[in-house]
C-alpha cells in the first residue's frame, strides 16, 4: 500500500467512513473453545497462556519443534485472550519484513561504484 | 599488428563483462545501500563503504556467479557476510545494554483495547519502521535485520555471530518489544490512537 492510500485510508476511518463506520475492528475471535478441541489437539498436552506468550515469536518465526508447536497451536486456536494477542504480533512481524526492507538510492554512491569499477578494470 | 589487437580485445571483454555486471548486479544498488543502512544504523558513509565493498568483491567473483540465478540473493550474501567479518573483528566484548528498562508488559496489553486488530501498524509510516530499527542498539539490530530482513534462522544468526542460540533469543525479543513500543509512542504523538492511561 503505498503512503499515499494508507493516509486516505486513515482518514476515511477517522471521520468515520468506513464500511459501518466503526472505529476499529472486532478482536478476532479464537476458532476453537468452549470445550471444542481444535483438531488434532486430542492427545496434546495443556500449556498455560503466559507459557504461549513466552514462546509466541519462536512459534512464528518456525524455530519450535514439532511437539512444542503443536502444544502451541492447540492452546492459541482456543484461547480467546492468546488468539488475538498472537494475530497481533504475527502482523507486527509481517509489517516489519514488508516495509523495513526499504531499498535507498544514493547519487553519489552510484557514482563512487562506477570510479571503483573503472579503476578495477583499469 | 597482433599486438595492438590484443589490449583492444581485452578491453571489449572487459566492457562486456561490465555491460552484464550492470545489467545483473548493479540494478540492485539501491537494495544493497537500503540493507547496508538498517545494518549500520543509518551510517551513511559505513553504508556506502560496505556497498562498495561488495561491489568490488561481486565484480572479482563474478565468473563464478552463475547468470540466471539469484543474483539479488547472492549480493545480500556477500554484504552480509562483508558486514559480519567487521562487525565480530571489532566487538570483542558486546554491547552493555541496559536490560532493565526493556518494560515487561507487552505494548499489546496497553493496545488490546483500542486496537484489537492491529489497524495500528497500517497506521504507521515505513519511515517511522525504518527509523526505529536504525536507532536500536547495535546488537539487537543485527541480530533484528539478520532474521526478519535476511531470513535466517536463530541457529544460523547463531553461527554467524559467534553467539549462543539463546542470545539470539533473548535480543530478537527485546529488539522486537523495543521496537513495537518506539511505533507505539510514535503513533500517541500523532494521535493515531489514545494510548490508555497508567
Amino acid at each position: 500500500m503505498s503512503e499515499r492510500s494508507r493516509l486516505l485510508e486513515r482518514l476515511r476511518r477517522l471521520l468515520g467512513l468506513e464500511d459501518g463506520g466503526e472505529a476499529a475492528s472486532p478482536e478476532p475471535a479464537a476458532p476453537y473453545g468452549d470445550g471444542d478441541l481444535p483438531p488434532g489437539c486430542e492427545h496434546v498436552e495443556e500449556i498455560s497462556c503466559e507459557e504461549a506468550a513466552r514462546k509466541v515469536y519462536e512459534f512464528l518465526d518456525g524455530e519450535l519443534d514439532d511437539e512444542d508447536a503443536e502444544e502451541v497451536r492447540c492452546h492459541v486456536e482456543q484461547c480467546r485472550l492468546c488468539y488475538p494477542y498472537f494475530n497481533w504480533e504475527e502482523l507486527f512481524l509481517d509489517a516489519l519484513k514488508e516495509r523495513a526492507d526499504r531499498p535507498e538510492s544514493s547519487r553519489e554512491l552510484r557514482e563512487r561504484v562506477d570510479d571503483l569499477l573503472d579503476r578495477e578494470i583499469g | 599488428m597482433s599486438g595492438e589487437e590484443r589490449p583492444e580485445a581485452s578491453v571489449e571483454d572487459g566492457s562486456s563483462k561490465r555491460e552484464e555486471f550492470e545489467a545483473e548486479a548493479l540494478v540492485h544498488l539501491d537494495v544493497l545501500y537500503g540493507r547496508g543502512l538498517r545494518l549500520t544504523g543509518g551510517d551513511e558513509a559505513r553504508a556506502e563503504d560496505l556497498v562498495q565493498e561488495t561491489v568490488l568483491k561481486a565484480w572479482r567473483a563474478w565468473d563464478s556467479y552463475e547468470t540466471g540465478t539469484n543474483c539479488k540473493a547472492w549480493l545480500l550474501t556477500i554484504l552480509r557476510n562483508t558486514f559480519i567479518n567487521e562487525f565480530r573483528q571489532k566487538k570483542s566484548r558486546p554491547d552493555p545494554v541496559d536490560y532493565d528498562d526493556v518494560e515487561e508488559r507487552p505494548v499489546w496489553s496497553q493496545l488490546r483495547q483500542e486496537d484489537p486488530s492491529g489497524e495500528f501498524f497500517d497506521s504507521i509510516i515505513d519511515d517511522e519502521i525504518v527509523e526505529a530499527i536504525e536507532e536500536l542498539p547495535e546488537d539487537f539490530r543485527v541480530t533484528l535485520v539478520l532474521s526478519d530482513l535476511d531470513g535466517l534462522s536463530y541457529a544460523e544468526i547463531s553461527e554467524q555471530l559467534g553467539i549462543p542460540e539463546g542470545t539470539v533469543k533473548s535480543r530478537l525479543y527485546r529488539a522486537r518489544q523495543r521496537l513495537q513500543k518506539e511505533l507505539y509512542d510514535y503513533a500517541k504523538s500523532m494521535g493515531y490512537v489514545r494510548g490508555e492511561q497508567g
